[in-house]
């Protein structure tokens, strides 16, 4: 094995690259729970882990019901994920975190 | 008439000849750069100065004189650059968990480049504490943000493995010989 092979193991299977973040909420539309994103689908990743989930808890901070109510323009279930759709672990906590946690399968 | 056309072409020639010795600006309307102490984004030159707009929203004008007297760094031609932090910790912390924890922050950020790899190096040991330097590439336009983001991440992430950063320290030891005159009297 020569160098370039041993960092390519090393990069699939330690610490990967991430290409961008997104944040991931479900919010009640026509009475209905769909799933978003921040930003959307179509646009480009955010590129610093910081600042998203900076974005993550304003967004769900602006919640202006209470649990298990969900108006209009809440958002819950807010978490960020990565550029494969994976949950990203909260820097500060190193933990999952879901800001406005409600179950939707109930 | 003729005379006319003679002197001009004669003055282009002049100009043609000794074009490469008059000194021109090291830069362009848009480039980032460093002259002196300031640090902006060029947004016109003229004869005699330079406006630039530097990042806390300040407009400058520098006289052409002095940029071109001073060193000049012209961040377009260096579109990427290393950055260093410096953390401290304290001799009895682990020092291999340390050394993971920086490098794994620095490798999955997207905005550190993979080409040249992040590193960690230890620096010094003879300062009081464990000097840590940690080492990776980033965009110029980002440096900042990413240098200020990553010491975040090193923050907490430190604190959530309970590893103690450390702070300068000096230890001073007292002999009888040099003992301050105040404790030797008591």
């Amino acid at each position: 094995m020569n160098t370039k092979q041993a960092y390519k193991i090393i990069d699939a299977g330690w610490a990967k690259k991430r290409t961008g973040y997104r944040i991931q909420f479900q919010r009640r539309v026509e009475g209905k729970i769909v799933t978003d994103y921040f930003p959307d689908l179509d646009d480009g990743l955010w590129l610093s882990e910081v600042a998203i989930w900076r974005m993550a808890w304003r967004l769900a901070g602006s919640r202006q019901s209470d649990p298990p109510d969900i108006n209009a323009g809440d958002l819950i279930n807010v978490t960020v994920i990565d550029h494969e759709g994976n949950p990203v672990t909260y820097y500060a906590t190193n933990q999952f975190e879901v800001f406005n946690p409600i179950d939707t399968e109930i | 008439m003729r005379f006319l056309i003679i002197l001009t072409l004669a003055a282009i020639g002049i100009i043609m000849v000794f074009r490469p010795l008059i000194p021109t600006l090291p830069f362009k309307v848009g480039n980032t750069i460093m002259a002196g102490d300031l640090l902006g984004k060029v947004e016109a030159t003229t004869v005699l100065n330079t406006r630039l707009k530097t990042f806390d929203g300040k407009t400058v004008f520098v006289p052409n004189r002095k940029i071109l007297d001073d060193i000049v760094i012209n961040y377009h031609f260096t579109p990427t650059r290393r950055f260093e932090l410096k953390i401290n910790i304290l001799y009895d912390q682990d020092l291999m968990k340390a050394k993971q924890i920086l490098e794994t922050i620095m490798v999955e950020d997207p905005r550190v480049n993979s080409t040249p790899r992040p590193i960690v190096y230890l620096m010094s040991l003879n300062k009081g504490y464990v000097e840590l330097s940690d080492r990776g590439w980033a965009d110029n336009l980002k440096r900042f943000v990413v240098t200020r983001e990553l010491l975040e991440k090193i923050k907490l992430r430190f604190d959530q493995e309970g590893i103690t950063l450390a702070m300068p320290q000096m230890q001073v030891h007292y002999t009888s010989k040099n003992m301050p005159q105040s404790h030797t009297e008591g």
